[in-house]
């Protein structure tokens, strides 16, 4: 009722609701205060700020080939959770695979080690998937980057370009962080691999938000001139991700390495890289099969780096 | 002084990287001897920096010395340095966790918890012990069985290489 564009008036909201109009008041003052763009204008009633797009498990499901469909065995949607990540893996890993969690907010969303993603509520995509592999497949560490090129794909299958990667899998456009990716595994030795994939793209941040963000970032909004549907962005992206999780788990990362070059923002550059307290310049080579970086030193060596602290930026 | 299991682990290590065939170390009343089979190990000693499915080897060891009252004897028939044995108690096998890839060692689930375990915990088969990262990929490493921490082999934070000890448990 709030989404369609046009104002409805707090009696006919309690009409369908068959609730009072005060009662009415009383719950689009709660959503508000948990941060739902909710317009009010005497007199003529509520609706939702037209740029912004609740998530919805219909549009999400409609927007997914039946195919991919099937391989998601259930689909959660929650307003807020501390993270989407933590919620799947507070599930019993029975249930995990095929599990999608998105939320409109996250409390405690996770970036590295701690460091806090910054997510205005309604204006991220924000979801993690859960899957299992029988055994472990081949090279797991390179599996964030190949999740990165199944995001590549989820948006240019929404003409959305000029994505880049940050090694190991953050998503840059011109240097400003557009999303990243967090993947968490287990497993035991006898074989089986248990996968939290954690995702967040920032689609049309709020300025006070964005304000808090303490690195270069950008948001759909901005590349685009739009505002991306999440849901659509959902879907897309799960559409992408599964099949690529199938293929990895065949072929492991070296399927997706030329790809994930092709997208490298640091591509054949100058770069200085700080790891375990250590600078090093050197010439970015791309990645090996397993997903770590390879640079070229001053003194002509190969150097690798497999991740942890690596904190790396484009030397002029 | 008595040694602690990781050091134990650490010496042998060592030795395999090195040209030795034998190696006595006597510190105090601890006599540490080491002795390299004829044959070297399959693969020369060095293990790929990232395993191709191996998500968690944990391999069941003799006891080691445990005190320096123990210790003493030599090790006799030391073998494969990887699977050395130091005579000692043989109260019960204990059980090593050993890191599955080369990457950064977390006793912690996030910077402001406290950590997954610490010795003389007792833990249970599936309660995590620690995380290894690589490439924001983070691996939750869980018992495989219950027991007790006898020793944490790496500080938080820390680079841990492909194999190296993290946990010793003692079943129970």
């Amino acid at each position: 009722m709030l989404s369609d564009g046009g104002f409805t008036s707090g009696e006919a909201i309690g009409g369908r609701l068959r609730i009072s109009r005060a009662a009415v008041h009383k719950h689009i003052s709660y959503l508000a205060r948990q941060g739902v763009p909710i317009h009010r204008v005497r007199g003529r009633g509520y609706r939702l700020a037209s740029d912004v797009h609740l998530l919805n498990e219909q549009v999400i499901r409609q927007s997914l080939d039946p195919g991919i469909w099937r391989q998601v065995k259930r689909l959660v949607i929650l307003p807020e959770v501390d993270s989407t990540s933590e919620w799947l893996r507070r599930q019993s890993p029975a249930s995990l695979p095929g599990l999608v969690c998105a939320a409109e907010a996250q409390t405690s969303g996770r970036g590295r080690r701690g460091s806090d993603w910054i997510a205005s509520p309604y204006r991220n995509m924000l979801f993690s998937l859960g899957w299992e592999y029988d055994r472990w497949p081949q090279s797991v560490t390179g599996l964030g980057l190949a999740t990165a090129v199944a995001v590549l794909r989820a948006l240019r299958a929404l003409s959305i370009t000029g994505v880049d990667i940050k090694w190991p899998n953050d998503l840059l456009v011109d240097g400003r962080k557009l999303g990243g990716i967090l993947i968490d595994v287990s497993g035991e030795s006898d074989g089986r691999c248990t996968v939290v994939l954690g995702l967040g793209i920032n689609v049309h941040l709020d300025a006070r938000d964005a304000a808090r963000i303490e690195q270069a970032w950008t948001d759909l909004r901005t590349l685009t001139g739009t505002v991306v549907d999440r849901n659509r962005l959902i879907a897309h992206c799960v559409a992408q991700i599964i099949p690529m999780l199938d293929q990895f788990g065949r072929c492991g990362f070296p399927a997706f390495r030329a790809e994930w070059e092709d997208h490298h923002a640091y591509a054949r550059r100058r770069v200085r890289i700080t790891a375990a307290g250590e600078a090093v310049d050197g010439l970015v080579l791309g990645v090996d099969d397993q997903g770590a970086l390879l640079v070229r030193d001053n003194a002509e060596r190969t150097r690798r780096f497999v991740g942890g602290d690596v904190r790396l930026r484009a030397l002029a | 002084m008595p040694l602690t299991y990781t050091e134990i682990a650490e010496i042998v290590k060592l030795i395999d990287a090195s040209s030795l065939d034998e190696l006595v170390i006597e510190i105090g009343d601890v006599k540490l001897a080491v002795r390299r089979k004829a044959e070297p190990p399959p693969g020369g000693g060095t293990a790929p920096e990232f395993p191709s499915a191996d998500p968690a080897p944990v391999s069941s060891r003799p006891t080691p010395a445990e005190g320096s009252g123990t210790a003493g004897e030599p090790a006799v028939g030391a073998a494969d340095p990887a699977a050395t044995a130091v005579k000692g108690s043989t109260a019960g096998d204990l059980l090593e966790v050993r890191a599955p890839m080369s990457g950064i060692f977390y006793c912690r689930p996030s910077p402001d918890a406290d950590p997954f375990v610490s010795p003389g915990d007792v833990v249970h088969k599936g309660d995590p012990l620690c995380l290894v990262e690589v490439m924001k990929l983070f691996n939750t490493i869980h018992a495989e069985l219950d027991g007790r921490i006898v020793e944490v082999g790496a500080e938080d934070g820390q680079l841990v290489e492909y194999q190296q000890i993290l946990f010793v448990i003692e079943p129970e």
